[in-house]
């Protein structure tokens, strides 16, 4: 049973798109944590259990890098950046996925 | 090694070993932090986070792993439901080859020895599955194992919840999830010392920081912390500062999902389903409001009182298979695998006894794949 951070790309919809009427949407893999095309999610099990917080996410490595003296600046960051940007979905990916 | 993360986890190891020496501790008397999730225990064997570690810190596996801490009589109850040819069985596959009593001979072993004689047990990656096997078999009935902690309980109850919503009238959970707070404090309740505790970020997701501050009561120490190597060794470099400056706090390494009061969502949803209720787990024992069983109004779902089970099942609950495995002390941080008998002997990963070696995520696999042939085995 691990987790793993993943994308959510608007599969969710193959589930269904029902409302239990208790505010609570049931029958989807988001359904403990509703999140838009577009939002990194933390995937346990199946099903999404938390939006990412990437500014946060991106903080924190570069945090743990600073406790190993390896700086919070400079390349490293700029390779997470540029991780972060290549996993993230084009412009139209999402157009097509909203339409 | 020098330069980028691994040199960042060198002088991160540096610093630990620094403040395991102002704490005054070395090998003999070293710092005891334990990790409470599987997934931690595998991240720390896999990236071998322990040989980089000074020797003096040690890193205990605590009950973090669901499979290994599910006691011998669920399964009991698992392979009785298996065995009507009317029920479907939906489980993880972890919990597949995990051994019951096998009712002195007259059940099988585990799911899958019933699967070999014919049960119908099919391996699920999301509990939302179950639905759609509950729909394509509506003459038979579909029993979901629902195992795990605060991490698949909501998801369990969001299963329920689309059954109700659809109609669905043969799914039921045969529950036995738990919480992680009672367990911790039960091994608090322990003779044995432990430094702090590298917290569980899943459990963490839902929970939220703030249920882990009892710890505060303890005088103990906590830091949540994801699944890189990194942010462990992190989370271990705070705890051995917080032991060596006599500071008792929780702290969050995890932000970027962990938030003060968890996911609120997913705890409305996992307590408007299920009600906490007392619990045995492996090793410790039955423990007060450690569980979680499902509220009466959907006692409807409720694979025990919807499917009653036959005495001699029901009172199989906690029997031991083996009286020479010692799964339930290596859960507690009692021992390590290397003090049983059995391990690297009798259990192996190809035929493995107790569940702490059958689960990936159990301490025993974990230092059977990982450590293997770097230490003395128990004699």
């Amino acid at each position: 049973m691990f987790g793993s951070t993943g994308k959510n790309n608007g599969n969710r919809k193959r589930f269904g798109d029902s409302d239990s009427g208790r505010g609570v949407p049931t029958g989807r893999p988001d359904a403990v944590a509703p999140g838009r095309v577009g939002d990194f999610v933390l995937v346990h099990a199946g099903f999404a259990m938390e939006i990412v917080d990437e500014h946060l996410a991106l903080e924190s490595q570069a945090l743990w890098r600073e406790m190993g003296g390896a700086g919070r600046t400079g390349q490293l960051q700029e390779s997470l950046a540029a991780e972060i940007a290549a996993m993230r979905p084009s412009a139209d990916f999402i157009r097509a996925q909203k339409s | 090694m020098s330069g980028g993360i691994s040199g960042a986890a060198q002088n991160i190891a540096s610093r630990i070993a620094e403040a395991a020496v102002a704490c005054g501790r070395d090998e003999k008397n070293p710092l005891r932090f334990m990790e409470v999730c599987g997934t931690h225990t595998v991240t720390i064997f896999r990236s071998g986070l322990r040989q980089l570690l000074p020797t003096a810190v040690e890193l205990v596996s605590g009950p973090g792993c669901p499979v290994c801490v599910t006691v011998d009589g669920y399964i009991d109850e698992a392979v009785s439901l298996a065995g009507r040819p009317e029920v479907i069985i939906a489980v993880f596959g972890d919990l597949l080859k995990v051994p019951g009593t096998g009712l002195n001979g007259t059940e099988p072993k585990n799911l899958t020895e019933a699967k070999a004689k014919g049960a119908d047990v099919r391996v699920i990656y999301s509990p939302l599955e179950v639905l759609d096997i509950a729909r394509e078999n509506p003459d038979r009935q579909v029993v979901y194992l629902a195992v795990g902690f605060e991490t698949t309980a909501p998801a369990a109850a969001a299963l329920v919840l689309a059954a109700e919503e659809a109609g669905t009238k043969n799914l039921y959970l045969l529950t036995a999830h738990k919480l992680v707070p009672p367990a911790m404090k039960a091994i608090l309740d322990r003779p044995h010392r432990i430094d702090g505790f590298i917290l569980p970020g899943h459990v963490a997701v839902v929970t939220g920081r703030r249920e882990f501050d009892f710890l505060k009561t303890y005088g103990q120490r906590g830091v949540v912390t994801g699944f890189e190597p990194l942010g462990i060794m992190a989370a271990v470099l705070r705890l051995s500062e917080l032991v060596r400056d006599k500071v008792s706090a929780v702290e969050n390494f995890y932000p970027s999902v962990v938030r003060e009061e968890g996911n609120l969502t997913a705890r409305k949803v996992m307590m408007q389903v299920f009600q906490e209720t007392d619990e045995r787990w492996r090793g410790l024992g039955w423990l007060e409001e450690s569980g979680l069983s499902l509220r009466d109004e959907y006692a409807a779902y409720d694979a025990r009182r919807q499917l009653p089970l036959t005495e001699a099942v029901k009172e199989s609950a906690g029997t031991a298979v083996n009286r020479l495995c010692r799964c339930g002390e290596v859960l507690t941080g009692a021992v390590t695998p290397k003090d049983c008998p059995l391990f690297g002997r009798a259990c192996t990963d190809r035929h493995p006894v107790g569940p702490c070696m059958v689960s990936v995520e159990g301490t025993c696999a974990a230092w059977y794949k990982y450590g293997a042939g770097k230490f003395v085995l128990a004699k």
